[in-house]
């Protein structure tokens, strides 16, 4: 065990090209599988390479990439999903505008939305942590958070008075990219950063591959576990004020797809659903692919419901295939 | 007494204090909810039980199994969408078909999950996600309704019988059935070893695989038969129309005692489970309390009957708890010496 794991820390400095490569391999195959659509979609559809269509797909993309890199690390440490992520989005962005709309200023709204975010995820986190299983303490948040919401908005849409710094926020491009994919680059890159040169990302997947260990190792599982649904909670959170930015209004009836469509991220990303392996990285363009697949079927006018039934074909081909990868690569 | 107690089993004295929580919040809505305790509001409330319930005892099945269908809501709106579609072959071949065709499905989707042991709840997510969609395809986008010849179907679900209908005779029918399936037959009790202690239960030669397949074959027909009847009553069902069911049967089925850790709980308590959440609902309907407040109140009680799982099962938490225990007593034993 101990030749092993010191084999595998001078592998780890060994900068060879074979080892780049394992390590970049699943991230290279979801790229080649995102160029590949790019490539399809912009040969077979005139409408597919307008700036407006590439905007478009660039937000909605940028929205559910958000969720999904910061929702990843849930994954790693080794707690399935969270499908509360939608009804944390909308409660974030009903705060948000309920803020706002009592003049309480942004800076106060972003700080009330964000705390909510963190006592969210932390109780959620935290109920898991005392063993429950994560997606039935999520389906009940879920429902309870959309009550939370309902109460609060009593189901009509709640208008946000105007103001530069929102709409800016909102529904500017600067430099041509739209803001939330510049926020969607910053998620990538501080995540990124905390996985792989801080302590708690290593913790994160250390959990997650073998909670046993980890936890003989004096790791604290709680404070990763609570760590990871915080996280996560703040994703749906930043997405939530873009919301409320971009229309300036909050309803409860959006991000109804986004729970799935993070996972499905997640999982065609190539994150292993037990823990341990994956990267945000891979979440990213994981929820590049599905938001390019998704524009391309939308374009050649299918409906709503045959896009998620491909999506969902999508995540069981992603689950069976990278479980049977790794059941041989385990061999 | 105390003596007698003891002399129980511990599943015995669960289910009996389950029941009677079940009384005390039914006498308790009685006299406080005015038009509770009336044989119409107690034919209302087992129709809207019956859906859930059956949702409830199949998926009970998976966790008892130590597995969770997650599917189980998507396919009972597929379904529903089914029956009312082809009504014209006939109300009842069309129930049947769909409950042997989801059984097939509930098969094929168990013996994947036991074949390649992956977790249940990442694929079964996937089928829910990918089901998600079908509903969409197989009612073209928008809600289906019964034909208007055919509506004397639907008056023959709900026809009252004191308080009890066809479809909710039906519901407590098959849950009597899976409540003997699971407790007296070899593959009920191989379910329970499966889910309870799944190396043991593999050391004694249970095969993996036929347990799974029909713990998630129940499900799925049971999600089927809930689908079909729930659409049949109505007269009309739409995509989504049955999703949320499956938050709710997990709420009933740990109000009713099933131990997600697996191999715990039984059928029975599952009904009580689902009574009592049925009660609660209905009187917060009566109450005319505003919509989102029956989903509040199941959220809530999920997450508190799940702390209560915790405190009772072999949790992180129990070990924790008695972790303490121990220390304090050690505390006090050499403080007294």
């Amino acid at each position: 065990m101990t030749t092993q794991s010191a084999e595998r820390g001078l592998r780890q400095d060994d900068p060879s090209a074979e080892r780049w490569f394992e390590r970049f391999r699943t991230p290279l195959a979801i790229a080649l599988a995102v160029c590949a659509i790019f490539a399809l979609a912009a040969l077979t559809s005139n409408s597919f390479v307008t700036k407006n269509n590439l905007i478009a797909v660039l937000r909605v993309a940028s929205v559910t990439g958000i969720v999904a890199v910061c929702a990843t690390s849930i994954t790693l440490s080794g707690n399935f999903f969270s499908v509360a992520l939608g009804q944390t989005a909308v409660l974030s962005s009903v705060l948000f505008a309920v803020v706002l709309r009592a003049h309480g200023g942004f800076v106060l709204a972003v700080a009330v939305t964000f705390a909510a975010a963190i006592l969210i995820g932390a109780l959620q986190g935290g109920v898991t942590e005392l063993g429950a299983n994560p997606i039935v303490v999520t389906l009940g948040a879920s429902s309870l958070l959309a009550g939370v919401s309902g109460a609060l908005t009593g189901s009509a849409a709640v208008d946000t008075p105007s103001s530069s710094v929102v709409n800016f926020i909102g529904s500017s491009s600067p430099l041509g990219i739209p803001t939330q994919t510049w926020m969607f680059g910053i998620a990538i890159v501080v995540v990124s950063v905390i996985a792989r040169r801080n302590r708690l990302g290593r913790e994160t997947l250390l959990t997650g591959s073998n909670r046993a260990t980890a936890t003989g190792s004096g790791i604290g599982v709680t404070g990763v576990t609570l760590a990871a649904f915080v996280a996560a909670a703040i994703g749906a959170a930043i997405v939530g004020i873009f919301e409320t930015a971009q229309f300036s209004q909050a309803t409860t009836t959006t991000f109804t797809t986004l729970d799935f469509d993070v996972i499905a991220a997640i999982l065609v990303g190539g994150t292993a659903a037990g823990g341990g392996e994956g990267s945000a990285l891979r979440s990213a363009l994981g929820g590049l692919f599905i938001a390019l697949i998704s524009n391309y079927m939308l374009l050649l006018g299918w409906p709503q419901g045959t896009i998620t039934t491909v999506e969902g074909a999508l995540v069981l081909i992603a689950v069976v295939t990278f479980h049977l990868l790794r059941r041989r690569a385990e061999r | 007494m105390g003596h007698r107690l003891r002399q129980l089993r511990p599943a015995t004295v669960d289910l009996g204090a389950r029941i009677f929580c079940a009384a005390i919040v039914f006498i308790a809505l009685s006299i406080t909810v005015p038009d509770f305790a009336t044989s119409s509001n107690m034919y209302a409330t087992l129709e809207t039980a019956y859906p859930m319930g059956l949702v409830a005892v199949g998926v009970a099945t998976t966790i008892l199994a130590g597995e969770l269908d997650l599917s189980a809501g998507a396919v009972a709106t597929i379904a529903g969408v089914l029956v009312i579609r082809f009504i014209s072959v006939g109300a009842i071949p069309m129930i049947l078909i769909v409950v042997v065709g989801f059984a097939l499905y509930g098969c094929l989707q168990g013996y994947i999950i036991a074949r390649l042991q992956i977790p249940s709840i990442v694929f079964t997510l996937g089928t829910m996600i990918l089901m998600g969609g079908v509903e969409f395809e197989v009612s073209n986008q928008q809600v289906v309704y019964l034909v208007a010849n055919q509506l004397s179907v639907s008056n023959a679900v709900r026809t009252q019988i004191l308080i009890f209908s066809p479809a909710s005779l039906t519901f407590i029918a098959v849950t009597i059935a899976v409540g003997l399936l699971l407790g007296f037959t070899r593959i009920g009790r191989e379910i329970y070893a499966h889910g309870g202690a799944r190396e043991e239960s593999r050391i004694a030669g249970v095969s993996q695989i036929r347990t799974v397949v029909v713990a998630f074959a129940t499900s799925a027909s049971l999600a089927a038969l809930a689908g079909a009847l729930a659409s049949l009553r109505e007269g009309s069902a739409g995509p989504q129309a049955y999703d949320s069911l499956l938050l709710t049967a997990v709420t009933a089925a740990l109000i009713g005692g099933i131990s997600l850790y697996g191999g715990r709980g039984r059928i029975a308590g599952v009904f009580v489970g689902v009574l009592t959440l049925q009660f609660l609902v209905s009187a917060l309907g009566l109450l005319s309390a505003p919509f989102w407040a029956a989903g509040f109140a199941e959220g809530t009680l999920l997450l508190l009957f799940l702390v209560v799982e915790l405190a009772q099962t072999n949790s992180p938490l129990r070990q924790g708890l008695e972790r303490r225990l121990l220390a304090y007593r050690q505390n006090q034993e050499t403080a007294r010496v």
